[in-house]
């Protein structure tokens, strides 16, 4: 994997605390995203990383630390940028188990990413492009999203976020519960993305696939960050080979 | 606290015991302030405390919320009248018009709950609010059996061996009811500490995991519905005695289910102690308090009677209202539950 | 009168009582849906509208209001529409201002603390209609017992629209009835299709956490819905008063459980649904008051909803189950 394109800074997490009722979930958790990389936060079950990016995405409260996005303060304790106000600002997050509106058709579901825009022109062409990357969307595009398959549902979230004009997009385990041929298809889409200038933070349990793609990558441990490298060096770090990627 | 600490076997918690005790001094102060007339309100605590006490076997012990408590006092209230009453053949007389009001209210609770209890709780709360009604208005319309808004009457007051009891012994009938009252909540308590008191909190905290350790939630919770409703039908028995009328259905109405779920609130949900306590607040706020700083403003002539303000009676359903907004919002375990939580 | 016509008389009490039912209904189903709250006060903020509709009526004059001389023939249905406009905004703003002092607070807590908070501000406001029902004016009846009954004076007279000579009656308050009503449903579909704010509300309504992460504001989204769902409720309960020409201070509780029945009768949740089920809910009425027994129609109605909750809870155009990720 080429180091590319590596800016400033996009987004900074630094000592992020958070957690739900008596519960604390993260325990200072930092890193960071430049503009232009593909970076991965892997961990296991109930690590917090899907926490992490509720945090980001303002819906989990954050008790301790603070997030910037493009150079400005977007969360800490004392409040932030409200959650829908971020998305404007290109902070786009396609969420763990996919969050599709079901009684909402595929178009319908793919407008929804572009609620707070008035760019027609934009909106039509990000539109195209992504019946382009999942031709799939353009022929179901009066299928209500709940009868979708568990696959289509992920393109069509990723489809919806892309909508939404990301700068940065964070995505929660986008090959869960997918069969491997279409998580291939789904990475792939990705890499495209990226190569565009997206810039992305995926999370993934499929730490193989996901450091193979990527640029840098964070091991979270019980809501701590264990392990931050660049990813070509993640694959091959012993701890990361137990731990992640089940070899001894 | 409980019968299982082996610190000995007790009839009452300490908590229960004092409230219990207070009540029974209560004709003391009637002796001292006869102008209060407490006699009369305070067997209304005690009746309106036994339903509250089958209400919170429903609400409290099993997370079901019941709207239509009222219905099975109606229920109770109206079988008592038609078994004792001299215009009908049966008149079986108070006790077993009692006991046999409680069995009819169980099957009512049975009838209700079979099959319902399987709704999401905000819909069975709607179904029973609708049952409330339903029992209401027929017992309104089927005049041939229930006289209609006229009421079933006279009805017996309670009797023991030859002695009988009525509006010129107060005390005595006060101290019938209060009996009944402890041997209830005497068996609440063990009712609380028994399997199926577990069952019951297993399944108001989680039906899932409950039907795991090998319960069966749909029973469980339909035990409950007839237990609380033959409480219930208990309470409006002996209302009805008191009265020695059934009165009208609807004095049976959804406000009397509101009451009972304030007592179960404001007293404290779950806890045997805090209803009692919850039955004295309201019942005295709503009987006592009331009516008497209505009598006191007219005597002082405070406002006209054509004011409503004036009336502190207007207030009632502002005061209900109050209480359940406010302790949902800041003590929805009720006073005493909740204290008990701070301590733990 | 042939058995048809009396039929169709009951067809048309019907369709004019079931149309405000509906009205009530949408206010039930729009916030169940995007906040899984049975909003027992709603019946309550109707009948509030209905006592704000009565006081400016008398503040108007109650003697200029009925005589059609004063007014003019046009000015009638102005003053509707004022009416309808005014008690709309009124208890659009009052279920707003409940949602914020006490259902918001409470968002989180278990979905029961939200019901018997519900009906504790349901009993709160009883006690406020009681209150103004008592406030010393003309149109109230002067000195009348604030708990009685008030006149609600004939906005709409006229003959039978149906011609002198037919048995069959539709009177001028059924008609305003379906101008007030239709306008209001059809602008709310589009209203929830067409604008971004009614696309927020259904994205809310489905997934919130997703509808957030699509930049919508859903405290606002949530605001709205308690306006509109109030603003339906105030608009019904003029209709409603002038359709019954009274109106009382507890008139919210079976008037709020027929609509809510007919909001589960329809699929709670459904905005067709609610309209659907109003309908049919003022149908059943009216044919269980002509054919069974006035005095069993509240024990047929709940006896609707129970069999509707208990078979079919998903009611006719509900969904199956609302589908949680
Ligand atoms: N809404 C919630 N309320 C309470 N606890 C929660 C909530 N969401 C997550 N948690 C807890 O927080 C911890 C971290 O959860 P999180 O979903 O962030 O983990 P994760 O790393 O995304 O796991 P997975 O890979 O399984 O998705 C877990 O222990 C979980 O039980
Ligand atoms: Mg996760």
């Amino acid at each position: 994997m080429t180091h590319s394109a590596q800016g400033a800074p996009l987004l900074s997490v630094e000592g992020l605390v958070a957690g739900y009722g008596s519960v604390e979930v993260l325990h200072e958790v930092s890193l960071e995203v430049r503009e232009g990389e593909i970076v991965t936060l892997i961990g296991g079950n109930g690590a917090g990383k899907s926490t992490t990016l509720m945090c980001i995405s303002g819906i989990v409260p954050v008790r301790g630390g603070e997030i910037r996005f493009a150079g400005e303060r977007i969360c800490s304790a004392e409040g932030g940028v409200r959650a829908d106000r971020l998305v404007g600002r290109g902070l786009v997050q396609v969420p763990e188990g996919r969050r599709i509106f079901p009684r909402m058709t595929v178009l319908e579901n793919l407008m929804m990413g572009a609620y707070g825009r008035d760019d027609r022109d934009g909106i039509a062409r990000d539109l195209e492009q992504v019946y382009t990357l999942f031709d799939i969307l353009r022929t179901r595009s009066g299928q209500l999203g709940g009868t979708l398959s568990g696959g289509e549902q992920q393109m069509l979230a990723i489809g919806r976020a892309i909508l939404s004009k990301p700068r940065l997009l964070m995505m929660d385990e986008p090959s869960m519960g997918i069969a491997p041929l279409l998580v291939a298809r789904i990475f792939e889409a990705v890499r495209e993305l990226n190569r565009t200038g997206l810039t992305i933070l995926l999370v993934e349990q499929n730490a193989r696939a996901a450091l193979k793609l990527a640029h840098r990558g964070y091991v979270l441990e019980t809501g701590r960050v264990i392990l931050a490298d660049d990813a070509s060096r993640l694959l091959v770090d012993p701890r990361v080979r137990e731990a992640y990627l089940g070899e001894a | 606290m409980s019968i299982a600490t082996g610190r000995g076997f007790s009839l009452f918690s300490r908590g229960q015991l004092a409230v219990l005790a207070l009540l029974a001094a209560t004709p003391l102060i009637d002796l001292a302030f006869p102008s209060l007339q407490l006699s009369a309100p305070m067997r209304t605590v005690v009746t309106s405390a036994i339903m509250a006490l089958g209400l919170n076997i429903v609400v409290g012990w099993t997370g079901l919320l019941n709207l239509g408590i009222a219905a099975f006092a109606a229920i109770g209230a109206y079988a008592f009248g038609i078994l004792t009453c001299e215009i009908y053949p049966f008149q079986v007389g108070f006790w077993w018009g009692v006991v046999l009001a409680g069995a009819f209210g169980a099957f009512g609770g049975w009838l209700l709950g079979a099959p319902t209890l399987r709704l999401r709780g905000d819909y069975l709360a709607i179904v029973t609010l609708g049952f409330g009604e339903i029992v209401q208005d027929g017992l309104k319309n089927l005049e041939a059996i229930t006289k209609g808004t006229q009421g079933i009457n006279p009805l017996p007051a309670p009797s023991l061996g030859g002695m009988p009891f009525s509006g010129e012994t107060p005390v005595r009938w006060f101290y019938v009811y209060l009996a009944f009252l402890a041997v209830i909540v005497f068996l609440c308590r063990n009712l609380e500490f028994s399997r199926l008191g577990r069952q019951w909190f297993a399944v108001r905290e989680d039906e899932l995991a409950a039907r795991c350790m090998a319960i069966e939630p749909d029973k469980a919770k339909l035990k409950a519905f007839a237990i609380g409703a033959a409480l219930a039908a208990i309470a409006g028995a002996l209302g009805a005695s008191l009265l020695s009328s059934t009165g009208e259905p609807a004095n049976y109405d959804f406000q009397v289910s509101i009451l009972a779920l304030c007592i179960v609130i404001v007293g404290g949900i779950g806890s045997i102690t805090g209803i009692l306590v919850g039955a004295i607040v309201m019942v005295g706020l709503n009987n006592v308090v009331l009516p008497i700083a209505t009598q006191a403003m007219q005597r002082a002539g405070i406002g006209s009677t054509g004011n409503v303000l004036s009336s502190p009676d207007n207030y009632k359903y502002l005061i209900f209202g109050l209480a359940l907004v406010l302790m949902m919002r800041y003590r929805p375990d009720g006073i005493v539950h909740s204290r008990k939580a701070v301590r733990k | 009168m042939t058995e048809t016509e009396v039929f169709m008389q009951q067809v048309i009490y019907g369709l004019s009582n079931g149309m405000i039912i509906a009205m009530v209904a949408l206010g039930y189903t729009m916030v169940y849906g995007i906040v899984e709250l049975i909003n027992f006060a709603h019946g309550d903020v109707f009948t509030l509208g209905g006592f704000l509709a009565l006081t400016i009526v008398g503040a108007l004059g109650a003697a200029a209001v009925l005589d059609p001389g004063t007014l003019g023939e046009g000015s009638h249905w102005l003053l509707l529409f004022g009416l309808v406009i005014g008690a709309g905004l009124f208890c659009g703003g009052l279920n707003v201002a409940i949602d914020r002092i006490v259902y918001k607070p409470l968002r989180r807590a278990p979905k029961l603390t939200q019901l018997v908070a519900a009906i504790g501000v349901s009993f709160i406001l009883v006690n406020l209609a009681l209150f103004w029902g008592g406030a010393p004016m003309e149109v109230f009846g002067g000195g009348n017992a604030a708990a009685a009954s008030k006149d609600f004076p004939e906005l709409l007279e006229g003959s039978n629209l149906l011609g002198e000579e037919s048995n069959v009656v539709l009177r001028l308050e059924d008609l305003a009835i379906f101008i007030v009503t239709i306008p209001l449903m059809v602008g709310l579909t589009l209203f929830v299709k067409k604008t971004r704010l009614g696309r927020g509300m259904r994205a809310t309504a489905q997934n919130p956490i997703a509808a957030k992460l699509m930049g919508i504001d859903t405290d606002r989204v949530i605001a709205a819905t308690f306006m509109i769902g109030g603003f339906l409720g105030g608009a019904a309960s003029v209709m409603w008063s002038v359709y019954n020409n009274t109106i009382s201070f507890q008139m919210g509780f079976r008037a709020g459980m027929d609509a809510f029945t007919a909001a589960v009768l329809g699929g709670i949740g459904s905005l067709p649904g609610a309209m659907i089920g109003g309908v049919l809910i003022g149908l059943i009425r009216a044919m269980s008051d002509q054919y069974i027994e006035t005095r069993w129609t509240n024990v047929v109605v709940f006896g609707v909803l129970i069999l509707i909750l208990v078979f079919r809870p998903s009611g006719l155009l509900g969904l199956k189950q609302r589908e949680k990720v």
